[in-house]
C-alpha cells in the first residue's frame, strides 16, 4: 500500500501496542515532526516513508518499550507452555485423564477448557505477530474463541425441554447408565436417576422422589426448582468422597429434568421439600453458584467440589480478562484533541 | 570483526552536548560517528521512550512557528551517571581491545 504521511501516520497509530491516548498522540506527533523536518530538508515525501519502513514494523518496535504483549512474544514459548501446564493440570485434577475424552468417556470438558488458556492466547500472538493484521481480526477471533469456549462449557446446562420428563446428564455422564456407575451414587439416588429418565409424569417422579427424600437429605443431595416448573437435581460431591465414572474421578455432576404436569399442588409440594432440603444443605454446603444465562429463563445450578470450583473460577476471569484485553486493544478513536504535556 | 552498536548509549552521549530532538538526534549520531552508525528511524523513537521511561531522559514540547511541535530531549542526573558508566565500561573494553590488536611491541 502507497502511503501518504497522514495516512501512514494513522495507520501507525492503529497499530501502536497497548499505549495511553496520550502516549499514542505524542510518539506520533514526534513522528509527525521528524518526517516533515527531513521533507522540508528536501527529502521526497515516499522517500522518507521508505526509510522509517511499514507502519507495522515501526509499531513493532515499540513494543519492546511499551506492550504487554512484548512480555508475551518474548516468553511466547514459555508462556505457552506455562498455560498448557495449568490447562492440563486443573483439568486433569478435575475431570481426570485425557484419555477419558479420546476414547469417548467423559464430554469434552477438557477441550473447552484448553480454549481459554491456550487457543485464545495464542490465536491472538499468531494474528497479531504472524499476519500483522489490523488488530480488529485478532480481536473479533479471539472474543468468539472465548465466547465459543464459554458457551460450550455453560449452556449445555441449560438444554431441558418443557416436554416430556428430560434427565440431561450434560456436563460429565453421556448417558444415563454412565451417570448410574458413579461409585458413590447408592441405592436411593440410583432409583432416581433411572425413574427420571424414565418417568412419564411427575406424579411418578414425585412419588419416588418422597420414598428417597431421607436418603437424599442424608447423602447432601440436593433439588432446586425454577419458575418455569423444571427444576435441577445436583448432587454435590465432598471431597472425601469423589465420584468415579468408568474409573476417572468426577468432582461434580448435574441431573436437569422437566415436567410435563405442572401440578401446582405438587409443585408447591416439592418446593416446600426443596427448601427443607435447600436450608439443611445451605448450612453443611455453601458453595452453591447460580448462574443465568439470559437467553433462556433457566436458573442454572452448580454444585461443585473445589477442584472444579477452582476451573470455574479460572474460566471466568479469563473471560472476563479476555474481554477486557481485548478491549484494551480496540484502535485508538479517530480526531480526538491532542495532549500536549510535557511527559519529563 | 563487527561491533554492535547500543542505540540508547549512543543517544545519551549526543544529548551530553546539549538538547536534541528526535530528528537532530539521528543526524548528530550519524554525522559524529562518521556514517559508521546509520540506525533506521523506527529504533530511534522507541530508544528514547525507553530511555525517558527509565528516567535517564526528560523532554518537553516546544511549539513552532507554522510547523509540527517538536519534543526535544535532555539528559536527566540519572542519565549523565548513566553515561558515565557506559564511558567507564567502553574506555575499558577499548583499551582491552586496543591492547589484542595493538602492535607487538606495545604490550
Amino acid at each position: 500500500m502507497k502511503h501518504t504521511l497522514s495516512s501512514y501516520l494513522e495507520d501507525l497509530e492503529a497499530r501502536l501496542p497497548l499505549l495511553t491516548e496520550p502516549q499514542r498522540v505524542e510518539i506520533i506527533a514526534e513522528y509527525r515532526a521528524h518526517i516533515t523536518a527531513e521533507i522540508t530538508a528536501g527529502t521526497p515525501e515516499h522517500e522518507v516513508l521508505r526509510k522509517f519502513g511499514k507502519p507495522a514494523k515501526v509499531a513493532h518496535q515499540f513494543y519492546t518499550t511499551y506492550g504487554v504483549y512484548e512480555w508475551f512474544r518474548k516468553w511466547q514459548f514459555a508462556t505457552l507452555a506455562f498455560m498448557a501446564i495449568l490447562a492440563v493440570g486443573m483439568n486433569w485434577y478435575a475431570f481426570g485423564n485425557p484419555a477419558k475424552v479420546l476414547n469417548g468417556s467423559i464430554p469434552p470438558v477438557w477441550l473447552w477448557n484448553l480454549s481459554y488458556f491456550v487457543i485464545g492466547p495464542m490465536g491472538y500472538w499468531w494474528f497479531t505477530y504472524r499476519c500483522r493484521s489490523q488488530r480488529v481480526i485478532p480481536m473479533l477471533i479471539t472474543f468468539f474463541v472465548l465466547l465459543l469456549g464459554f458457551a460450550m462449557t455453560n449452556l449445555p446446562m441449560a438444554n431441558a425441554s418443557n416436554g416430556a420428563a428430560n434427565v440431561n446428564f450434560a456436563l460429565l455422564p453421556k448417558t444415563t447408565e454412565e451417570a448410574m456407575s458413579l461409585s458413590a451414587v447408592s441405592t436411593p439416588l440410583e432409583q432416581l436417576a433411572k425413574a427420571a429418565a424414565n418417568a412419564a409424569d411427575s406424579t411418578q417422579f414425585a412419588k419416588l422422589l418422597s420414598s428417597t427424600q431421607q436418603a437424599v437429605v442424608d447423602q447432601q443431595r440436593y433439588l432446586r426448582f425454577d419458575r418455569t416448573g423444571s427444576g435441577t437435581f445436583l448432587i454435590p460431591m465432598t471431597e472425601s468422597v469423589p465420584a468415579k465414572i468408568n474409573g476417572a474421578t468426577v468432582n461434580f455432576m448435574a441431573v436437569r429434568f422437566a415436567f410435563t404436569d405442572n401440578s401446582k399442588t405438587a409443585l408447591a409440594a416439592w418446593k416446600r421439600r426443596a427448601r427443607d432440603i435447600d436450608s439443611l444443605v445451605s448450612q453443611t454446603r455453601p458453595s452453591v453458584i447460580e448462574f443465568t444465562t439470559g437467553l433462556r429463563s433457566y436458573t442454572i445450578w452448580y454444585l461443585l467440589s473445589r477442584s472444579a470450583s477452582w476451573v470455574l473460577a479460572g474460566q471466568y476471569f479469563g473471560f472476563v480478562a479476555g474481554v477486557g484485553l481485548l478491549a484494551s486493544q480496540l484502535p485508538p478513536r479517530r480526531n480526538r484533541r491532542r495532549s500536549r504535556t510535557s511527559s519529563a | 570483526m563487527t561491533f554492535k552498536g547500543d542505540l540508547k548509549a549512543l543517544i545519551l552521549a549526543v544529548l551530553a552536548d546539549g538538547d536534541l530532538h528526535g530528528y537532530e538526534i539521528l543526524k548528530q549520531i550519524r554525522q559524529r560517528s562518521g556514517q559508521v552508525f546509520k540506525f533506521g528511524e523506527s529504533k530511534l523513537y522507541p530508544a528514547l521512550h525507553g530511555l525517558e521511561l527509565d528516567g535517564f531522559i526528560a523532554a518537553e514540547w516546544i511549539e513552532q512557528e507554522g510547523k509540527p511541535d517538536r519534543k526535544v530531549y535532555h539528559l536527566t542526573p540519572t542519565g549523565q551517571g548513566k553515561l558515565e558508566e557506559h564511558r567507564a565500561t567502553w574506555a575499558e573494553f577499548s583499551a582491552g581491545v586496543a591492547r589484542l590488536f595493538g602492535p607487538t611491541e606495545a604490550r
